[in-house]
């Protein structure tokens, strides 16, 4: 059966796809990720698991150990943005509840526990001799 | 009794009772995205401060200088890590009721403690230059 002509894509004159799509590829999906929502809260992850290696590595320079402990943290907190249990841009309002909440905590504990660690290391460690 | 869910996401999702529901997943994100951007700023408050203690040289004169000026940026980073989770929950809850989005007070606290900062450091630079 021919789809209806109100299904027709007016510039390609292809059918639309349910959802929008004229490929039905998924490419050029507007409902899949509309804003690229879910794209830039995954970049904003790997930014701030950036950040903790940057001040990683100032606290390598004057304590090694707990350089090290904050440079491990830096694929914990990547891997906490890319796993699963977010909002899906898709569901819009009514969608279920994200599971956040445990994964900011812990984020914040994390940069608390950083600047005591700093704290501790400018207080106790030499810095530059004059 | 019907208090409000402490939890900013789980709990009460479209509770009825409650009369909150979950937001639009992209006001979710972008209230995630403006935490994780404060947790940043936390992050490099703590390397500044952590840089200038640990990586300057000393003032001449004003052996304190470094710390005076490191240390407060330090616990700035805390202060505003800690503060970034409690206003992203309060955001959440709002969002979640649909009622008005709190006032932040994290822009006020960075811009008085950064100007604080800069003062001291320009008074060090002074005394440092004088003796």
């Amino acid at each position: 059966m021919p789809p209806p002509p109100g299904d027709l894509d007016p510039q390609s004159g292809r059918r639309r796809e349910p959802n929008g799509d004229p490929d039905g590829d998924g490419r050029n999906d507007p409902a899949g990720d509309p804003y690229l929502a879910a794209a830039r809260t995954r970049l904003a992850w790997t930014r701030t698991a950036l950040a903790f290696a940057a001040v990683g590595g100032v606290i390598l320079k004057t304590s090694v150990p707990a350089g090290l402990a904050v440079l491990a943290t830096c694929p914990l907190v990547w891997a906490a943005g890319r796993l699963g249990g977010g909002p899906d841009p898709r569901a819009g309002a009514g969608a279920g509840p994200a599971p956040f909440v445990r994964r900011f905590r812990l984020i914040t504990l994390t940069i608390v526990v950083v600047a005591v660690v700093a704290l501790v290391v400018s207080v106790f460690a030499r810095g530059r001799p004059a | 009794m019907t208090g409000p869910d402490p939890s900013p996401d789980g709990g009460a999702a479209g509770s009825a009772e409650s009369g909150e529901t979950e937001p639009d997943a992209r006001f979710t994100l972008a209230n995630q995205r403006t935490f994780l951007a404060w947790s940043r700023t936390a992050l490099a408050l703590v390397a500044a401060g952590l840089g200038i203690v640990q990586l300057l040289p000393p003032f001449p004169g004003v052996r304190w200088g470094r710390h005076a000026i490191g240390v407060p940026l330090i616990v700035l980073g805390a202060v505003t890590a800690a503060q970034a989770y409690r206003e992203w929950t309060r955001t959440q809850r709002a969002l979640r009721r649909g009622s008005p989005l709190p006032h932040s007070i994290l822009p006020l606290l960075l811009a008085a403690t950064i100007a604080i900062v800069a003062a001291v450091s320009a008074a060090i630079a002074l005394i440092s230059a004088t003796r």
